[in-house]
């Protein structure tokens, strides 16, 4: 019993990880409807940028800076890059993002070498939260990932529902055309939005280099289980993917209890089930394509 | 171009080399070029470059003597980024466009094997010079084919005994989920029954998987004397830091099969631990010969000399013997005379006897059994504890299932 | 005209031109290989508009299916590109249904899952798959053509024969192409919603897309593995499907043959830039993004419109 509860809380680990990046993927696709493949790319570009920052500065403020580093960058590609395709078919957005994608995966390979680098965490985290008892893999910094990931959410959720700005990026998901004809400047929101999500994205990517350790491959690993999130959550619903990402994440964690092969295979079957059973997943709008 | 690179440096030294024996008098023919496809590009970079580069050496060595039956040695590299396509494609490059006589590579198993088949199309000789799978040497085995690195039988068959003594005879096994990682779960299993002993458990876990909490929880859980992984590059790094993390290696021995410097070095202190089979190491002081080889390769190159380094020497060299020995260049021959072959001191690099086995044409090179800790030197990283035999650790011949057939 | 008979000029003697450049007669089956498969997957994504990140699939079926043929079944080349060819379009066969209600993202993200189940399939079901290591034991065999024996062993000769059943599979395609089946994909692509109210069963013509563009695919797949004599898993991750959009879409998906284009472009540069540099991967990818941003046509188009402005 109690080795169930164990992967029941490991997987909410790892489910933090998608969670995050799944929220940002929302977020971006909620307002700009491009469904963002370089998401993986920027948690690598993230974690590498922590890396160097950590080496400069020490964990925790290399924490705080990289994503918004990232962000900036997220920003200046989104206007050099996504921008002229708002207007044109979807199907080249989806494109770019991908060409994207390997591009950032290839630089970081290029300056930083193809074998992973290590990455230090601070003394105070890398002990066990609880030594000598059952749950002695619960490691300090685990439970700061959780709690990291939990304060995100929280910080985005109370961003969303109780400032203006919020209230513009939960309207322009909802119905960016009306926002637009009544006056805003949804191309803004594009942005915000768009360095929001990556800024999660590299949240993540310094959080997960602590755990899992660097490497210009990290990305990919990360990515999939999130697009899996996100349509379980529900496209169009942010919450929705967040949640989606903790649920993958626990499923995945006791499927390898079983059989150890099935936690990778665990979110490919979840997204199966979900888009033959109940595309719109658990919370998502009908129609969000049409 | 790497070829051209290679090519330039190569003559300079040709022009030394030749000024050099203008003294001897001995005649430079035409040269005799062999190919090397390895990754050099990619994940495993770093250890195809070992290899090119102790394959370098060689030929620099070798045509310093005054080359092969009179030709100078000239070496052709292409990079396969461990695909098989890739490699497959770049071999017959080789052979159709630069008409390479011999062939070399790879670290990948599954590109050597396909590299040993394309070659045989081409009735062309082929030293494995970093494959591991137990099948080159085994089921898939073939007249043109020599294998230099250990085996997984070999591995299992040398450190397991030491294993057993030292810590105990209760195993748990975490490998990765394909057909090396199951050869290797069965090999020690094998060793380990034999000696009287018994696997707890054994879990195979997906390659490339960065969490190994729930797999650690469960070895934890079932107490072992001896917990064994099998994973390499990556997910080595990543299982590592993580018994680390949890503090298993207070509470158990960690050990495996293959380890390779270049995977230590690229290791956080912290996880810098365990009993592993080295297949080469650069520090021997037993054995006069090595140092000088250390010397002058940490002259060239800046760094040391790693067991992929060795394995493109010996295989350059090993070529360079056998068609000495047969005085021909023909594949059959040249095989021939490779069987049996033992490489002199200055080239096997380690103590006793190493010489290609007949029945399996398998390297019997000693395993280094040893443990990762820091030495004096920085680059010292592995404590070398015992230098098993290859006679000792590789199994029966009959064992392998390698029938070799010639050419009719 | 005069372009295009300089263009099957140089189709016919490639072998000795590649030879003739430095290079390498296998080349030109390589190139030719993948074009095939860009052009398959460039049915469904350039005519009837739907990316799919799961072809990889077909391909390695079609590699597999092949070489189990030649393995364990006969020793014959064309019943090994039928069968591996026959293998992947039943696979499209059986997944097509399932995949055709699904549209946009949805689409995309379940054809990387069919991608990657096969991918793990191949990968783990070692005794007959090889597992990691590949499929090998197998070799193209010679032809046996109305009494004549043709021996294909050599680059050369193969490549005639690639180029034979590309020129075949090529023509069969355009008469899909340009047939009311044609201009049913070209209607899906432009406007869905639209097909449908002119009375269009969307799902039927993209299964119909789907499975052509599988068999194509899969019999890319199968002439690959008797090129190399070897099928491995890579072939079948979705990271292979992303190799053929992009020679599609640089190639340009507007144009039949852009894709061939795309796949020459992608191979050759592969081959130069390899030696050059490591990082070859990433000006491709760059390239990629600008070919996006400035060249949707890509470079059929680029060239087309080039040719066009020096009349």
């Amino acid at each position: 019993m109690d080795l169930f509860l164990l992967q029941l809380l490991n997987g909410l680990v790892s489910g933090a990880f998608y969670a995050l990046l799944a929220l940002g993927l929302a977020l971006i696709l909620s307002l700009t409807r491009i469904i963002n493949l370089a998401h993986g790319g920027f948690l690598v570009v993230g974690a590498y940028l922590g890396y160097v920052l950590a080496g400069l500065l020490g964990f925790y403020p290399a924490l705080l800076l990289a994503p918004f580093l990232l962000a900036l960058l997220g920003v200046l590609l989104e206007a050099l890059l996504l921008r002229p395709l708002y207007a044109r078919d979807p199907l080249e957005s989806l494109l770019l993002t991908f060409g994207l994608a390997l591009v950032l995966e290839e630089a970081v390979r290029a300056l930083f070498g193809p074998v992973g680098v290590p990455f230090r965490i601070p003394e105070g985290l890398s002990a066990p939260l609880f030594p000598g008892t059952a749950f002695f893999f619960l490691t300090r910094y685990r439970a700061f990932v959780l709690g990291m990931a939990a304060l995100a959410g929280l910080l985005v959720f109370l961003l969303l529902r109780f400032t203006a700005l919020g209230l513009y990026l939960r309207a322009g998901a909802q119905d960016r055309e009306i926002l637009s004809a009544l006056g805003t400047d949804v191309r803004r929101l594009y942005t915000l939005a768009f360095a929001l999500g990556v800024y999660l994205a590299g949240l993540a990517g310094v959080l997960a280099a602590g755990q899992l350790g660097l490497s210009p491959t990290m990305g990919t690993g990360l990515l999939m289980p999130s697009f899996v999130a996100l349509i379980l959550g529900g496209v169009g619903s942010l919450g929705g993917s967040y949640l989606g990402g903790l649920l993958v994440g626990m499923a995945s964690g006791l499927a390898g209890q079983f059989v150890a092969q099935a936690s990778e295979f665990a979110p490919y079957v979840i997204l199966a089930l979900v888009l033959l059973l109940r595309p719109r997943g658990l919370f998502g709008q009908e129609g969000f394509f049409e | 171009m790497l070829r051209y690179r290679l090519t330039r440096r190569g003559v300079l030294r040709l022009g030394l080399g030749s000024a050099a024996l203008a003294f001897t008098g001995r005649a430079q023919g035409e040269t005799l070029r062999v190919g090397l496809v390895d990754p050099l590009s990619g994940v495993y970079a770093a250890l195809g470059r070992s290899e090119l580069e102790g394959a370098r050496m060689a030929v620099d060595d070798v045509n310093v003597r005054g080359g092969v039956l009179g030709r100078r040695l000239e070496l052709l590299a292409e990079d396969s980024a461990a695909k098989t396509d890739l490699g497959v494609q770049k071999l017959r490059k080789l052979v159709e466009r630069d008409r390479i006589q011999f062939s070399l590579g790879e670290v990948s198993s599954g590109v050597s094997l396909a590299l040993s088949q394309t070659a045989a199309e081409y009735k062309m000789l082929h030293i494995v010079t970093g494959g591991h799978a137990d099948d080159i040497t085994g089921k898939s085995c073939r007249w043109n084919t020599f294998r230099i690195p250990t085996n997984g039988t070999m591995e299992a068959r040398a450190i397991g005994p030491l294993l057993a003594e030292r810590f105990g005879k209760n195993w748990y096994i975490i490998t990765p989920d394909y057909a090396y990682g199951w050869s290797l779960q069965e090999a020690f299993t094998r060793v380990v029954e034999r000696l009287g002993g018994k696997v707890l458990g054994a879990d195979r876990v997906p390659l490339g998987t960065s969490d190994y909490s729930a797999v650690l929880l469960k070895a934890a859980r079932a107490k072992p004397d001896v917990l064994l992984t099998f994973q390499a590059g990556d997910d080595a790094v990543a299982i590592l830091k993580q018994i680390a993390q949890f503090g298993l290696d207070k509470q158990m021995a960690i050990a495996g099969g293959l380890q390779e410097w270049e995977n230590i070095a690229a290791l956080p202190k912290e996880a810098r631990m365990g009993w592993w089979t080295f297949e080469w190491y650069w520090l021997q002081p037993n054995v006069p010969e090595v140092k000088a080889f250390v010397d002058r390769y940490r002259r060239r190159y800046r760094k040391v000399p790693t067991a992929r380094s060795w394995f493109g020497y010996a295989a350059i060299w090993s070529l360079a013997l056998a068609i000495q020995k047969a005085k021909s260049l023909e594949a059959v021959k040249v095989a021939q005379a490779l069987e049996g072959l033992e490489l002199p001191r200055n080239v096997a690099l380690q103590p006793g006897r190493v010489y290609y086995r007949k029945e399996d044409h398998q390297l019997l090179t000693g395993v280094f059994v040893g443990y990762v800790r820091q030495g004096q030197d920085p680059d010292d990283l592995f404590e070398v504890v015992r230098v098993v035999p290859g006679e000792e650790a590789a199994p029966d011949p009959k064992d392998t299932g390698c029938r070799i057939a010639y050419p009719g | 005209m005069k372009a295009k008979f300089a263009l099957s000029l140089l189709f016919l003697l490639l072998p000795w031109l590649l030879k003739a450049l430095g290079s390498y007669a296998a080349l030109g089956s390589y190139i030719l290989v993948w074009g095939l498969a860009a052009m398959g997957l460039n049915l469904l994504m350039g005519y009837a508009g739907q990316v799919s990140f799961g072809h990889a699939a077909f391909l390695g079926l079609g590699a597999y299916g092949a070489g189990l043929t030649l393995k364990h079944l006969a020793p014959s080349t064309p019943l090994a590109l039928l069968l591996g060819t026959l293998l992947a379009a039943l696979a499209a066969l059986l997944l097509g249904p399932l995949v055709v209600r699904l549209k946009g993202i949805y689409f995309a993200t379940f054809t990387i899952v069919f991608s990657q189940l096969f991918y793990f399939l191949a990968f783990q079901w070692n005794e007959v798959t090889g597992g990691d290591d590949g499929l090998r034991g197998f070799a193209r065999q010679d032809l046996h053509l109305l009494g004549l024996k043709v021996d294909l062993t050599a680059s050369e000769a193969y490549y005639y024969f690639v180029l034979a059943v590309f020129l075949l599979l090529a023509y069969l395609l355009w008469r899909a192409v340009d047939s009311p089946l044609g201009r049913a994909f070209l209607a899906l692509r432009e406007n869905p919603l639209r097909a449908r109210f002119l009375g269009l069963r969307v799902e039927r013509y993209l299964l119909g897309a789907f499975v052509l563009s599988g068999a194509a695919v899969g019999a890319a797949g199968a002439l690959l593995a008797m090129l190399i004599n070897f099928a491995q898993p890579s072939m079948l991750h979705w990271s292979t499907s992303g190799e053929l959009v992009m020679m599609a879409f640089l190639g340009g998906r507007y144009r039949f043959f852009g894709p061939l284009l795309g796949a020459a472009l992608f191979r050759v540069m592969e081959e130069l830039l390899s030696s050059v540099t490591e990082e070859w991967m990433l000006f491709l990818g760059t390239l990629f993004i600008l070919a996006v941003l400035f060249f949707p046509g890509g470079l059929a188009d680029f060239l087309r419109r080039w040719a066009w402005n020096r009349r």
